[in-house]
């Protein structure tokens, strides 16, 4: 596996001083988080540590109480719904519909970021659509119902939209939760090539430490709305910060070919 | 299923016409379909008063079609219909106060005027009592709605029960539902709102899909949800308190007609936008000429005949959700 290191950065995504919470008790106080342009980052943290939350204040759907979250230098708050679509492709967790849609018009929606309300959806729209349907291996359910399908396909669906939208910023809610383990690793290894050869940005949320560890370069470790540690996967892996963190006993095995391997007591 | 969006819209159209053009003809006098054009005929005034009729049931019907279809996709909730969530309720109460004020004699457009008011009221009433996220928000909706609804009826009966009989009597048999008494100002005004609003959520039909996938998904697609749920909600109501002040409250349509549409034609918005004012329309049509001809000369009133026939079709629904 080849993870590209790059020395020129730059910070796509810039969050300071934030300040939020759901009630009147503050999640996050005074939180910092910068993401490099064309840099893949897991975040990780217990149930409940804030992960969700800091990924929607940095895709904009929550306002912090205050502080300010900056992509490509400029203030989210003032950028156009459309504009900031074209740059930031989210896939939320737990979507749901109560219509029956098809996966292909799910996917569809990626594609409404590019085109006016005049007009229908081009031939080059359609064959992006067809390309990422395969990519995701969804191809064969493009026509079934969305609600009908398995969570692992739904989840798919979803990363499919996504992915249509030709984000610069890919910010992913546990994508992989409800993924058997070959398509687990072929979303890890799809979102490698993307950080590689299209330079995009990659926040992934993920309860599984051990995928996370062997294919992003930099894992952020969240607890109680704070950063216990960032770095890389060896400076995270270490079986004192995950005891700690995580309350349970952990070995932590490297194999012979330097992946990782965690395994609870 | 069907990809080509114009063929269909062209299809409904057709046939929407054919349904039209058969119904005129239909009633205590039959008219041959062929001779509606023949001068020495003279059933030039009987052709006329049905054709208004038939133009008021066309307009009522797919303003309540188009408007459930957006209610149940903005709503995030299948069974949402202006019935139901108590909009029409609220805006038979805006009209009634209207008619008992005395007020509805001085323009033409008092009467929707004030029915429209009384749905904006329900509406901002149930969404304020409806907050919560995800499924829960959908429970929510139909929960509130149904208190809205029941609490409009309370008001309702209150006004009945202390209002002279002249004004009972009108009230009440608006209320019932009926196509029989059409005011041309209003009607024009109508076709007008349902022609303009029709085109609004076409134009609005991709942030319509996007949104009845959930606020966050349409956020993420760059839409603002608030903003265009709001836009879609307001069109929508407008064209129920309309409804609801041509001809009262008309249960059902609301709620089979998108059902229908979704089950034969998918749920791409810009398509069944369009469709289900045609399909409303027709239904209600042909709903209405059963109400003018079954116990002829009576007239059963046209609620009766949607209810009958949506009543066993949301138990059906109902059942239907049950198993998935």
């Amino acid at each position: 596996m080849v993870i590209k290191q790059k020395k020129k950065n730059m910070n796509i995504i810039k969050a300071e001083n934030i300040n939020f919470g759901y009630k009147k008790e503050l999640l996050l106080k005074n939180f910092n988080i910068s993401i490099d342009e064309g840099e893949i980052v897991g975040i990780i943290g217990p149930n409940g540590a804030g992960k969700s939350t800091i990924l929607k204040i940095l895709s904009g759907y929550l306002k912090a109480q205050s502080g300010t979250v900056r992509i490509l230098g400029k203030n989210i708050a003032h950028i156009a719904d459309l504009e900031r679509a074209n740059i930031i492709g989210t896939v939320p967790q737990n979507i749901f519909t109560t219509m029956p849609y098809t996966v292909r018009e799910i996917v569809e929606m990626g594609r409404y970021t590019k085109i006016s309300k005049f007009v229908n959806l081009s031939k080059k729209d359609n064959d992006k659509i067809d390309d990422v349907l395969k990519e995701l291996d969804i191809n064969n359910l493009a026509n079934s119902i969305f609600s009908n399908l398995s969570g692992g396909e739904k989840q798919r669906s979803i990363i499919a939209a996504a992915l249509a939208q030709e984000p610069k910023i890919l910010l992913l809610d546990e994508p992989t939760s409800q993924l058997d383990m070959g398509h687990a690793v072929s979303l890890m290894k799809k979102l490698n090539y993307l950080q590689t050869y299209k330079n995009i940005s990659i926040v992934i949320i993920s309860h599984d430490i051990q995928l996370l560890a062997n294919y992003v370069n930099r894992i952020i470790l969240i607890d109680n709305g704070n950063i216990v540690k960032d770095g890389s996967s060896k400076d995270i892996l270490q079986k004192k910060v995950i005891e700690k963190v995580y309350k349970c006993e952990v070995e932590i095995i490297k194999s012979k070919n330097e992946k990782f391997i965690i395994l609870p007591k | 299923m069907y990809k080509n969006n114009l063929f269909i819209i062209t299809i409904s159209i057709i046939l929407t016409l054919f349904i039209f053009l058969i119904c005129v003809g239909i009633g205590g006098i039959f008219i041959n379909p062929f001779k509606y054009f023949n001068t020495e005929s003279n059933y030039s005034l009987i052709l006329k008063l049905r054709f208004f009729r038939i133009l008021t049931a066309f307009v009522v019907g797919g303003s309540l079609a188009i408007s459930g279809m957006a209610y149940q996709a903005v709503l995030r909730n299948p069974l949402a219909d202006p019935f139901i969530l108590g909009i029409s309720g609220g805006a038979s109460v805006g009209a009634t106060v209207c008619i008992v004020l005395g007020l509805a004699h001085i323009a033409d457009l008092f009467i929707p005027g004030f029915a429209f008011v009384g749905a904006l009221v329900v509406l901002s009433v149930v969404l304020l009592l409806a907050r919560g996220a995800g499924k829960e928000y959908s429970t929510n909706i139909m929960l509130s709605g149904v208190i809205a609804g029941s609490i409009c009826s309370s008001i309702l009966m209150f006004m009945i029960s202390v209002m002279d009989l002249e004004a009972l009597h009108s009230v009440t048999w608006w209320m019932l539902g009926s196509l029989s008494s059409v005011n041309i100002m209003i009607l024009y005004s109508m076709i007008a709102l349902l022609l303009l609003s029709t085109v609004i959520l076409y134009l609005f039909g991709r942030d319509v899909n996007a949104l009845a996938m959930g606020e966050e998904m349409a956020y993420n697609l760059g839409i603002s949800p608030k903003k265009v749920s709001l836009i879609i909600l307001l069109i929508a109501s407008l064209l129920t308190a309309f409804s609801v002040s041509m001809s009262g409250i008309i249960g059902f349509v609301g709620l089979i007609v998108p059902h229908i549409i979704r089950k034969i034609f998918g749920v791409n918005h810009r398509k069944t936008f369009i469709i289900s004012v045609f399909m409303g329309g027709a239904f209600l049509i042909i709903c209405d000429t059963f109400s003018r001809t079954i116990i002829y000369p009576q007239e059963l009133p046209v609620g009766v005949i949607t209810s009958s026939l949506g009543g066993p079709f949301f138990i059906w629904l109902l059942n239907r959700r049950k198993k998935i």
